[in-house]
């Protein structure tokens, strides 16, 4: 009889649960053909992306889109991942890496320091941009120590005063509304995801050039919050911990525009703690970027091409200055690179046919 | 805390736990600190006046109390020794020491009430525009003041009048004044009603448990689903180039709303509490059922209409004052001047039960309609009834309907004072009723610019028509008691079914700040 | 005793009527409306604007009819923002540049930024003025404390960057929440 009680209670709870889940699961946005940061976070847990990288890149777009890791593979044997998500924050970055630490060990992480600018979420200004990003850094998170004090940091006021952590934990309260929304996508990718990048990287092809200089609009204040310079010392010393050193860089983005007075913190802060800084504004001629060619657009980030000739020209650097190790004489490395090296450049071929398909259309 | 969050869900799912898994004895104590801590949520700074009336009250119904029993003693003890007359004047003597203690501890409390109702909510509102500098007056009006004050001066009142026991204990006072479920927006309990079922034991009932989530999970539907889904219509609604029949409109989407978010906050109030085996009063039964506007005061907002008709309207009518003016207006006025004495009740009931709800002419205005209402209807009684004796058809189901058609609308067009600040404008707008008959807007695309879209006008026109079913389905009758002998896979369909649509059709999370009830702002 | 209640009704009264009395204005629109409708209050100040040529430019505004008026920029640009639809752009007229960001369909106005002296603020303020008029004009109580004024109204701010007590900078620019 007791038992009989407790299964009336049991199965229609578990019922509940099953169909809650079920349409949670529908109900979240897929991101498998517009947006497609948002699915880029998750993508690192795929068996064959994590637990071998030498070199992993944490940031926002700056990183995602101007290094590419199969072009390191090509060029220097060296393995790399991006753990990237659109206008990540320097605290995001940091839990992110707090993660990673605990799928591998890298020898090298790298940073981009245009990060230091954002001190809160709330300096990034419009907070419901700023909330989607961080659904877009933070839902795709594997729970973890990491993700939770990711979610506390991160959140905008305005998230804090409504579901807060609640929406993170249960995300069809976040996403309820998107019942009018369901369509093909979310049925077809209900139960798995398509890979959006390539090793972290996000592929663009398209050519945009520069349209002229980007203005220079004075500060009233240059120098990086409080906030942020905490959480680089954090950075600085899980990489210290874990025996793994930490390479700063400034990618080549024109906008937003670096300024002097930031370098000049930046430099300070390297030279202070012994770390390499390459700011790669200052190296476009040794790379050789063409800003008429090589953005996708108009000089905020680099496309494809742009993107493999950083990637030759920060490789060597991998190799020579921080010692970065040839695999390529690895064969079940090998085997696993040239699998993703043919994806790679079926991507390619694919978005230039689409990109092409796009330039005809509109003659 | 709000209701509607989650963060109640489990803040409740623990103390439920907690409740029935501990001694049962401690129950009341675990409801105590269960009601604090929920109080904290709102703010450590209204933890004052919380304490305040709680203390206040207590030590006045402790010291009548004393009086009381000293008056026992002495007249017990000199029984022989005093005349009449002196007994009689001792008594007296002890009232009056009484009512006083009683009346500075009314006017302490009310006035604390009064100063926060008229200084303090206004400055909240503008507190996020303006650089607030007087950091004091922005603070708000602490959560649920209106309805824990109330409650404990109408037990405060029941003490002297002999008709409740005075508490000895002041964690007990303490748990009658701040107990969570009421504390939001009512109901206003009495204390006899209450104390057996608040500071008795409950052993686990798992009916009674389910009967709660299931009154939780309903009104959660009609605040989520229905109430706060239309309020954005309102908002545009009440803009100034909206007179004819889009007022109208107003009226009654105000009405939708203001039953789904105020009813729908007391079904989670009373479920809450009768998941903990405590039974609070009911608050609304039905009301827009109801035929005349005496019987929509008797089934809206019951509490509260029971408090100003027992501790106002009563005390007024049978004051000496009036009783001598009965006599007068009787000589010369006959039947109608008999009457007087209980409209001046009922107009100061009606301007208090106004000012109740906020320091503002527009809830006087609402609160002297209704009196005016209340009064014609009175005095046209016998002329409705000429008309029922004479014509047969009045007496059918159709007029009934038609009644309470007629009822509705009516009390559409008196609360919708509520919504404009300014009186004028609301005149204004009932005004334009007259001769504005701009059927139009019901076509012309006006209805789809008030910010919902067709999927929302669907979800509140099935929310609406649901909400209306389950209350022809309640009149014989528990819901809930009549559910329980449906075929169980039925029975939990409906559930599930219930809770998925406030889920996916609630409106809720980012971009959408729905914690706020209407009604514990008052 | 109902005599006493019915003092008591009067005194409450009274009180309220001092309560009202002692916070003045303050209750006219002590409100009670629904918090859902969405009518946050907007302070009332008045926002700064730029005046080109005839042309007011107040943050927020829809850009298109004063692309139109100011006719054709010196030099222009735009920017994307991460996995986000619409563009950022920027308008440059020789002394001023002029920023808009995307919503919908529409770009709407973002910032203002003078940089020579042919232009002025509404309050008469242009690049190379010194910190007195900056403070007859917008009040030595905007200061920054360091080396700006800042002058906010309503969802906007005006920024005034010093150099060696003179104007170098002038930004008008919109506030989001």
């Amino acid at each position: 009889m007791k038992k009989r009680v407790w299964l009336k209670i049991l199965i229609p709870v578990l019922i509940t649960v099953l169909i809650l889940l079920f349409v949670q699961q529908l109900l979240m946005p897929k991101y498998m053909t517009e947006t497609k940061e948002g699915a880029m976070i998750s993508e690192y847990y795929e068996k064959d992306n994590h637990g071998n990288n030498d070199v992993v890149f944490v940031g926002d777009c700056e990183v995602y889109e101007n290094f590419s890791p199969v072009t390191l593979w090509n060029e220097y044997g060296i393995t790399s991942y991006i753990r990237g998500s659109a206008q990540q924050l320097i605290w995001q970055t940091y839990y992110l890496m707090e993660e990673t630490f605990k799928y591998e060990n890298p020898k090298v992480m790298v940073f981009n320091v245009l990060e230091m600018i954002y001190d809160t979420p709330e300096s990034t200004g419009d907070s419901e941009k700023r909330e989607a990003y961080n659904r877009m850094t933070l839902d795709g998170m594997k729970w973890s120590k990491e993700k939770w004090n990711s979610i506390a940091a991160s959140m905008t006021k305005q998230e804090k005063e409504t579901d807060g952590y609640w929406s993170y934990i249960f995300p069809i309260l976040r996403y309820h509304e998107r019942w009018s929304e369901v369509g093909a996508e979310d049925f077809r990718y209900l139960f798995h995801r398509d890979a959006v990048t390539d090793n972290g990287y996000l592929m663009q092809v398209k050519v945009n050039p520069v349209l002229g200089e980007f203005n220079k609009r004075p500060l009233v204040d240059y120098s990086f919050g409080e906030n942020s310079w905490k959480y680089l010392d954090m950075i600085k010393d899980l990489c210290k911990e874990h025996g793994t050193q930490l390479v700063l860089v400034k990618a080549p983005s024109l906008s937003p525009v670096w300024y002097d007075e930031w370098e000049t913190q930046i430099e300070e802060y390297a030279a202070k703690n012994d770390l390499l800084y390459i700011n790669f504004l200052e190296k476009q001629e040794e790379i050789g970027i063409d800003w008429n060619q090589d953005t996708y657009d108009r000089g905020l980030h680099l496309n494809v091409y742009g993107a493999e000739k950083l990637s030759i020209y920060f490789g060597q650097i991998l190799k020579e200055e921080c010692g970065i190790e040839d695999h390529r004489s690895d064969t079940e490395l090998s085997a696993l690179w040239t699998n993703k090296t043919k994806a790679y450049e079926a991507r390619k071929e694919q978005l230039l046919l689409e990109y092409q398909e796009e330039l005809d259309s509109e003659q | 805390m709000s209701f509607i969050s989650l963060s109640f869900l489990l803040f409740l799912g623990i103390l439920i736990i907690l409740y029935y898994a501990l001694p049962h004895k401690w129950q009341w104590v675990i409801l105590l600190i269960a009601s604090y801590v929920f109080y904290l949520f709102a703010g450590v700074k209204y933890l004052a006046f919380i304490l305040f009336t709680t203390i206040t009250t207590f030590l006045a119904i402790r010291f009548i109390d004393g009086r009381n029993k000293l008056q026992k003693e002495q007249l017990e003890k000199r029984k022989e020794m005093m005349s009449k007359e002196a007994k009689k004047a001792y008594k007296k003597q002890i009232k009056a020491q009484n009512r006083l203690v009683m009346i500075i501890c009314i006017v302490l409390n009310f006035g604390i009430l009064f100063f926060c109702k008229a200084c303090l909510v206004e400055p909240l509102h503008t507190a996020f525009s303006s650089n607030a500098t007087f950091s004091f007056l922005t603070i708000g009006l602490p959560m649920g003041m209106s309805f824990y004050m109330f409650q404990s001066i109408g037990y405060l009142i029941d003490v002297y009048r002999g008709k409740a026991e005075a508490l000895t204990n002041p964690f007990k006072m303490a748990l009658f004044t701040a107990f969570f479920p009421q504390l939001v927006q009512g109901p206003i309990s009495q204390f006899n009603e209450l104390k057996d079922t608040l500071f008795s034991e409950h052993a686990f009932d798992r009916r009674q448990l389910a009967f709660g989530m299931q009154r939780m999970l309903w009104g959660f539907f009609k605040k989520l689903v229905i109430a706060d889904r239309i309020a954005v219509a309102i908002g545009t609604l009440k803009g100034a180039e909206y007179t004819g029949i889009s007022f109208f409109v107003l009226t009654v989407f105000y009405a939708v709303q203001i039953y789904g978010d105020f009813t729908g906050g007391i079904d989670i109030a009373i479920g809450a509490a009768e998941t903990l085996g405590i039974k609070l009063p009911e608050n609304f039964i039905r009301p827009f059922f109801s035929k005349n506007i005496a019987e929509y005061w008797r089934r809206w907002h019951i509490t509260l209409n029971e408090w100003m008709k027992r501790y106002i309207f009563y005390p007024i009518t049978v004051s000496q004052p009036m009783l001598k003016l009965s006599l007068k207006t009787r000589s010369k006025l006959g039947k109608v001047g008999m009457r007087i004495p209980v409209y001046i009740g009922s107009l100061l009931t009606w301007l208090a039960t106004g000012v109740w709800h906020g320091f503002n002419l527009h809830f006087i205005v609402w609160g002297l309609l209704n009196c005016f209402v209340i009064v014609v209807s009175e005095e046209l009684a016998p002329l409705y009834k000429k008309f029922h004796d004479k014509f047969a058809f009045s007496n059918k189901r159709g007029y009934d309907v038609w009644q309470i058609i007629r009822m509705f609308l009516l009390m559409n067009l008196i609360r919708a004072t509520d919504l404009f600040n300014d009186v004028g404008e609301y005149f204004t707008k009932l005004g334009s009723l007259a001769y504005q008959f701009n059927f139009n807007v019901l076509w012309d695309g006006t209805m789809m610019n008030l910010g919902l879209s067709v999927s929302d006008y669907i979800i509140l026109g099935c929310g609406v028509v649901l909400m209306f079913l389950v209350s022809l389905f309640g009149r014989s009758g528990s819901v809930r008691e009549k559910m329980e002998k449906w075929n169980i896979v039925l029975r939990y369909a409906v559930i599930i079914a219930l809770l998925l649509v406030v889920v996916l059709f609630g409106s809720y999370g980012i971009g959408f700040d729905a914690s706020k009830f209407i009604y514990n702002q008052f | 005793m109902s005599k006493r209640i019915l003092a008591l009704v009067l005194g409450v009264i009274m009180v309220c009527g001092l309560a009202l009395a002692g916070c003045g204005g303050s209750s006219d629109n002590a409100g009670n409306d629904q918090a859902a409708d969405g009518g946050a209050a907007s302070s009332n100040a008045e926002e700064y604007k730029f005046t080109y040529n005839g042309t007011e430019i107040a943050m927020k505004a829809p850009v298109a009819p004063i692309l139109e008026a100011l006719g054709e920029a010196k030099s222009y640009n735009e920017e994307t923002s991460c996995a986000f639809e619409g563009l950022d752009k920027s308008y440059f007229y020789g002394s001023f540049y002029l920023y808009t960001y995307p919503q919908g369909d529409e770009d709407f106005v973002n910032m203002v930024e003078l940089v020579d002296d042919t232009v002025k603020t509404e309050e008469g303020i242009s690049i190379g003025d010194s910190k007195e008029k900056v403070e007859e004009a917008y009040g030595a109580d905007s200061y920054n404390g360091i080396n700006a004024y800042v002058a906010s109204a309503g969802e906007m701010t005006l920024t005034i960057i010093m150099d060696n007590d003179k104007v170098s900078s002038i930004q008008y620019a919109a506030v989001f929440e």
